[in-house]
């Protein structure tokens, strides 16, 4: 092997701290650092999803087949419910299964609640005026074209409807996806007769998402802890996200050739199987008949006040 | 032992896996093996021994007809190995449970929800049923003492666990030969060690081993065979690990080892190198004085580095 000749500059130390010992202007984080804590966040998110699964509460016990069964029959009878009071009532249910099943109540109102507004708030509001849905006006906001503009009775009921039903509805599955591991949730679906190929590319996708993500974060500290003055330019941190989403997808190719590879090694042919579930028990079946006379009720105490 | 028993054990021998002549190129261009023929024999523990990019692992991917030579021929168990043979569904099941393949990537290997799917992945896609390939994945989760494991996502297992679920999704198949590239890198000292041990565990078990590796610190656990590569994808030696490794000019032509100087008070001196370790130091080989603009000097000794340093 040849020799190596040390360069003279490398011997010497870089300028360090400032000598006069004053202390330079502070920066905020790019928008690159605000994707990249988010990506940590996701993987955090995650990570805390699978403690609360596998945690001693009430819904951690129930099979997940049941638990997925339940939360489709629950979201369809949310969706078949007219009356606010009724899916209030299912929603406030939805909290005491929460406590029941040990999981922190602020963070799973905060789950469900930040959302809420932001996807339907900002979609049902137009619908609260007289211009939309015509009515009693109870709050006058003014003149349009000469015509009283104002939110009526009948545009609150018809919001405060959808954005219950929502909430209602993204609490039951924030309930059943925090307290019901990924893999059980697979097992689950491949139980009730989901494609055995869409379930395996999904559990894979959501494995290697995490590998992905670590891939990105890493970049990201490669770059952060050469990055000694503030990068004025924004044009060269889509550069750098151009560039590390392009190495991401080299990286990404390379390793769905390797797994590829490591299922053809073990036999893999097109078919994916899996080990079968475990048999239901006792509880799972009471837990189930429970839900099923509910959800009866439910819709019968509707019906009673529709009328 | 007598030549008459030298004979015997000969004729015992089991050719499993034989490659005639082959030739391999990435994109048609870029090569990765030049005309390597080589045989490994029922029961033995072959290592490839060779620099980066020398064409270990592609051998490897052919061994486990994952890749398939552009010139040359491969057999094994007797029969010629090519895309065409592995599309018949009997061969293609018979093969791939009698060869099995640890990847240097773990996580490219561990691809299923939890640890217990992706152990049983292989026995149930060879048409094993579900109670028998249950019984083994708990029989090789206990015998890799990773049961704690079983119900865990790949994303929360450290480098070595993923290892060890690596090496349990292949052995709970069973294979006569075991193929591992690279699988003391990047492993902590501890789980090298148990891994070493499990490699002399599983030949005493009656399987046959083919290691690519370029760790000469672990010749002595892992093979009882060396073939070297070239930088020029050829083997250009075979033979027991003893002799390969006395052969320092073999290691420094194909870059297995590398002349290391350093300073003793005012005098510089050096002699090959592999591995961090220091060879059998011979200081009055090569010495040089104090103020050189180098610090590394040019001049070899002719200690073996790997052998003096264990």
């Amino acid at each position: 092997m040849t020799a190596t000749a040390t360069p003279d500059w490398l011997t010497r130390p870089e300028l360090g701290l400032c000598p006069c010992g004053c202390i330079g202007r502070r920066r905020k984080g790019s928008f690159v650092e605000k994707t990249m804590t988010g990506a940590a966040g996701v993987l955090r998110a995650a990570m805390l999803s699978d403690d609360t699964a596998t945690g001693p509460g009430l819904l951690q016990r129930v099979d997940a087949r049941v638990k997925v069964l339940a939360l489709l029959a629950s979201l369809v009878t949310a969706g078949l419910v007219h009356h606010v009071a009724v899916l209030a009532a299912m929603y406030v249910v939805t909290l005491a299964l929460a406590v029941a099943s040990r999981l922190s109540l602020s963070f799973f109102v905060k789950r469900v609640w930040l959302f809420v507004p932001i996807f339907t708030g900002v979609v049902v509001l137009p619908a609260t005026l007289n211009l939309v849905t015509p009515g009693h006006v109870v709050v006058p906001l003014g003149t349009w074209f000469g015509q009283p503009v104002g939110v009526t009775a009948q545009g609150l009921t018809s919001a405060g409807l959808i954005v219950t039903r929502v909430a209602t509805s993204i609490s039951l599955v924030v309930l059943v996806t925090l307290t019901t591991s990924w893999s059980r949730l697979l097992a689950a679906l491949r139980a009730l007769f989901v494609p055995r190929v869409f379930v395996a590319v999904l559990g894979m996708s959501y494995r290697y998402l995490f590998h992905l993500l670590d891939a990105v974060t890493d970049m990201y500290t490669a770059r952060k802890a050469r990055t000694v003055t503030r990068d004025r330019d924004v044009a060269s941190s889509r550069r750098y996200v151009a560039a590390s989403a392009g190495a991401l997808f080299g990286k990404a190719q390379a390793l769905s050739e390797e797994v590829h590879f490591a299922m053809l090694a073990r036999g893999y042919t097109g078919d994916a199987r899996t080990i079968s579930n475990t048999r239901l028990r006792v509880r799972d079946m009471v837990f189930a008949l429970a839900v099923l006379a509910a959800l009866i009720v439910t819709i019968g105490g509707d019906r009673v006040l529709v009328r | 032992m007598s030549s008459f028993a030298d004979h015997a054990r000969v004729a015992e021998r089991e050719t499993l896996l034989a490659l005639h002549g082959v030739s391999f190129r990435y994109l048609d261009r870029f090569a990765a093996l030049d005309d390597v023929s080589l045989t490994v024999e029922r029961g033995e523990r072959v290592a490839l021994l060779g620099a980066n990019g020398c064409g270990k692992s592609t051998l490897l991917k052919i061994l486990d007809g994952l890749v398939f030579p552009h010139t040359g021929r491969y057999d094994a168990f007797g029969v010629g190995v090519t895309e065409d043979s592995l599309e018949d569904e009997q061969f293609s099941r018979g093969f791939r449970s009698r060869v099995g393949f640890v990847f240097q990537n773990s996580d490219a290997q561990v691809f299923s929800p939890t640890v217990r799917e992706e152990i049983a992945f292989g026995p149930l896609n060879m048409g094993m049923g579900a109670d028998e390939a249950r019984v083994r994945v708990d029989d090789v989760l206990t015998m890799l003492d990773i049961v704690d494991l079983a119900e865990r996502a790949p994303y929360q297992l450290s480098g070595g666990e993923k290892k060890r679920v690596a090496i349990a999704s292949v052995l709970v198949m069973n294979p006569d030969v075991l193929l591992f590239d690279e699988p003391t890198a990047a492993l902590d000292p501890r789980t090298q060690r148990w891994l070493l041990d499990l490699v002399v565990e599983l030949h005493r078990a009656g399987k046959t081993i083919v290691v690519a590796t370029h760790d000469l610190d672990a010749l002595d656990a892992l093979a009882d065979r060396c073939v070297v590569f070239s930088e020029d994808h050829r083997v250009v030696a075979d033979g027991d690990p003893g002799r390969v490794l006395d052969d320092t000019a073999l290691l420094l032509a194909v870059n297995l080892v590398h002349e290391h100087g350093h300073r003793h008070g005012s005098f510089l001196h050096s002699h090959p190198h592999a591995d961090g370790h220091h060879g059998e130091e011979r200081c009055a080989a090569s010495e040089t004085r104090s103020g050189a603009q180098s610090p590394f000097g040019a001049t070899s000794s002719t200690s073996n580095p790997s052998r003096s340093s264990r």
